[in-house]
């Protein structure tokens, strides 16, 4: 059995699905290990999660993080792409009432814009996406429902372009990408890996443009680094997106297969190194240009 | 940006909101021991009990500390001037909480020193505690790489200590006591929920929106991500002072170890530069040490908005004369650290001190 073959199967013998070892099933390592096992041909067990997620659908379409959390509501988009791909796979509409009721929440959500914050680097008036309600929009929840969006072939959607200006506004002067500021009281801020891969697989396929190659560049040189885990399969998905699946990625991965293969580690990180072993062909990158 | 204002109101203890410009009614004993208190109450001793029912406090303050020197001996010497009663920790779940808000390799100083993190629970654990750490890191969603940077992973590795991811837990709902934010109440994740006492071990350093952050701005960091985003944002927009205040007015059952060695001065809390004062300082009241801080660091703590309404809301003293001094005294570390030169800090002094850009 080779490296991703025994990450499925341990996949395929869990119970639930949480960001720890011993925590409660939730809407993110949920929707994230639907789409690898869709993936490896178990739709059987891939559905049974994504009838938990149709269960925990509030009436307004959102998807809340747990399932007696109903908010925040940033995990409607993940949902919506699981829900998605197994269209994609399948070729059926078991989940699409499902897909578009988190779609249209998605496109009634919008992060608080401040409308004057001169201490601030960022164009606060940019409206993208928040992590909970009446808040500001952040990185990750912005290309997250970005990448929700692409994914029903809403590309050219407003929102969609804003979101995109947002992650464009955000990239550090230097390369790599903060949580969501870039600057505060003149003071550049400090880039990190995962809102970095986070945000670059969201602007797969939009326009070159240097800001994107200094933040792909910053990626490389943190893949090299050995960040940990869950970084690390981001900042994979996000060079994969534009064309960077590099020795280096390869090298990440062997180095990650070998870190998990005897540890007691979440579903959530299964699944991601899963995703990232895909390179270009992860899930989470061609669900946003194949239906385009 | 978030919301710096000056404190309006605070609601009182029946949940009628205050109107504005009225002074929060303070938190009583009888709600206190309500909120858990009692579980604190055991731990220490009987003058402390009394001075905490007079609205007094006391803080340890040890100096020519190192992160390589006797830092168990030191951290002990406080607990016992503090009034902890170690013989009563034996069963007693702790839960350690260092700042690791955004750690980097690169700034060691922004976050809570190993050495500390261990020393500390070496001292409980050798009198029999259970001993937990547990962190929710405000800016970053990835905790491993706060774990990595800030070394404090192979650190607790090496000590046999259990880490607590607080961003993921299960979590409770707690209504807002103090109401100085127009929350309804908080969410605590399991770990913090479950422990007999949290120790609150922040680092010392300046904070360019507020002015200073330590110990119970610190306690920001037990509210879980999952609930309140990376930054936890929902506080923000509620006002950092007022949830500051409100936090606190709920974790009941807190003391406080702070890692003064190596400290941030200017633009902290990330991005400041190092500045040693090679200070340790140990509290039973999270008010009283935080507001000695304030003192060492160069600012008038009355001016500092969340320790004026934690004082108003009854969390502990402020006033000088109203706590005790056990080891150094705070006249003889003062040193003033540097802050950005924007009027809202400048305002903080207590007199003119080094500024920079």
């Amino acid at each position: 059995m080779n490296a991703r073959a025994a990450l499925l199967d341990r996949l395929s013998r869990q119970p639930t699905f949480a960001y720890s070892p011993d925590g409660v099933m939730a809407t993110e390592p949920a929707s994230f290990a639907a789409m690898c096992l869709l993936h490896g041909g178990h739709a059987d067990q891939a559905e049974i999660i994504l009838h938990w997620l149709v269960s925990i659908q509030a009436d307004d379409g959102s998807v809340g993080v747990t399932a007696d959390q109903p908010a925040p509501r940033w995990t409607t988009s993940l949902a919506c792409l699981a829900w998605r791909f197994h269209a994609r796979l399948t070729g059926t509409s078991t989940f699409a009432a499902n897909c578009q009721s988190g779609i249209d929440w998605i496109l009634g959500a919008k992060g608080l814009p401040i409308e004057h914050a001169p201490m601030m680097g960022h164009d606060t008036r940019l409206v993208g996406w928040c992590w909970a309600a009446e808040t500001h929009s952040w990185l990750e929840p912005t290309a997250l429902h970005i990448m929700a969006l692409k994914s029903v072939g809403h590309h050219d959607h407003s929102r969609t372009r804003e979101g995109i200006q947002l992650l464009m506004d955000r990239q550090l002067a230097d390369g790599g990408c903060n949580y969501g500021n870039t600057t505060v009281m003149g003071q550049q801020l400090l880039p990190h890996v995962q809102p970095t891969g986070i945000a670059m697989s969201a602007l797969i396929n939009e326009p070159t443009d240097s800001r994107i190659d200094k933040s792909l560049n910053y990626l490389e040189k943190q893949i090299l680094a050995g960040p940990p885990l869950t970084s690390r399969c981001f900042a994979m998905s996000g060079l994969a997106a534009h064309g960077r699946w590099t020795a280096a990625c390869r090298d990440g991965l062997k180095l990650a297969y070998s870190q998990v293969r005897d540890q007691k580690i979440s579903t959530y990180k299964l699944s991601l190194l899963y995703l990232a072993s895909l390179g270009p062909e992860n899930p989470l990158l061609t669900s946003q240009y194949e239906l385009g | 940006m978030p919301n710096t204002t000056s404190p309006q109101s605070c609601r009182d203890q029946t949940g009628k909101q205050a109107t504005s410009g009225q002074q929060p009614t303070p938190i009583n004993r009888r709600a206190w021991l309500a909120a858990g208190g009692t579980a604190l109450a055991s731990l220490l001793a009987a003058p402390v009990l009394r001075d905490m029912a007079a609205m007094r406090g006391s803080v340890f303050i040890a100096r020519n500390q190192r992160y390589d020197g006797n830092l168990q001996q030191t951290i002990q010497d406080g607990l016992v001037a503090g009034g902890v009663t170690l013989n009563q920790l034996r069963g007693k779940q702790i839960l350690l909480k260092p700042n690791l808000v955004e750690p980097s390799r690169a700034i060691p100083h922004m976050t809570t020193h190993p050495a500390m993190i261990v020393a500390a629970a070496e001292v409980f654990r050798r009198h029999g505690a259970e001993v937990q750490v547990g962190e929710a890191p405000g800016h970053l969603r990835d905790t491993d790489v706060a774990l990595q940077e800030s070394g404090v992973g192979p650190a607790l590795q090496d000590a046999g200590l259990e880490f607590a991811d607080l961003n993921y837990q299960q979590v409770v709902w707690h209504r807002n006591l103090a109401g100085c934010s127009t929350l309804r109440g908080f969410y605590l994740p399991q770990s913090v929920q479950e422990a007999d006492l949290i120790v609150s071990m922040p680092k010392m350093k300046t904070h360019h929106w507020i002015g200073m952050t330590a110990s119970m701005k610190n306690l920001y960091g037990v509210l879980p991500g999952i609930k309140y985003g990376w930054p936890k944002n929902v506080l923000h927009h509620h006002g950092i002072s007022e949830t500051v205040t409100d936090i606190n007015a709920i974790l009941t059952k807190t003391i406080t170890i702070v890692d003064g060695i190596d400290c941030m001065e200017g633009d902290g809390p990330i991005m400041g530069s190092c500045k040693t004062m090679g200070l340790v300082l140990v509290g039973t009241n999270l008010l009283a040490v935080d507001g000695t801080l304030a003192r060492i660091m160069g600012f008038e703590p009355q001016h500092i908005a969340y320790l004026k309404m934690s004082q108003s809301a009854g969390l502990g003293p402020l006033r000088q004369r109203h706590i005790r001094q056990h080891g150094e005294s705070w006249r003889d570390v003062m040193d003033a650290f540097k802050i950005l030169n924007h009027d809202h800090l400048k305002s903080l002094r207590t007199s003119s001190g080094p500024l920079v850009s």
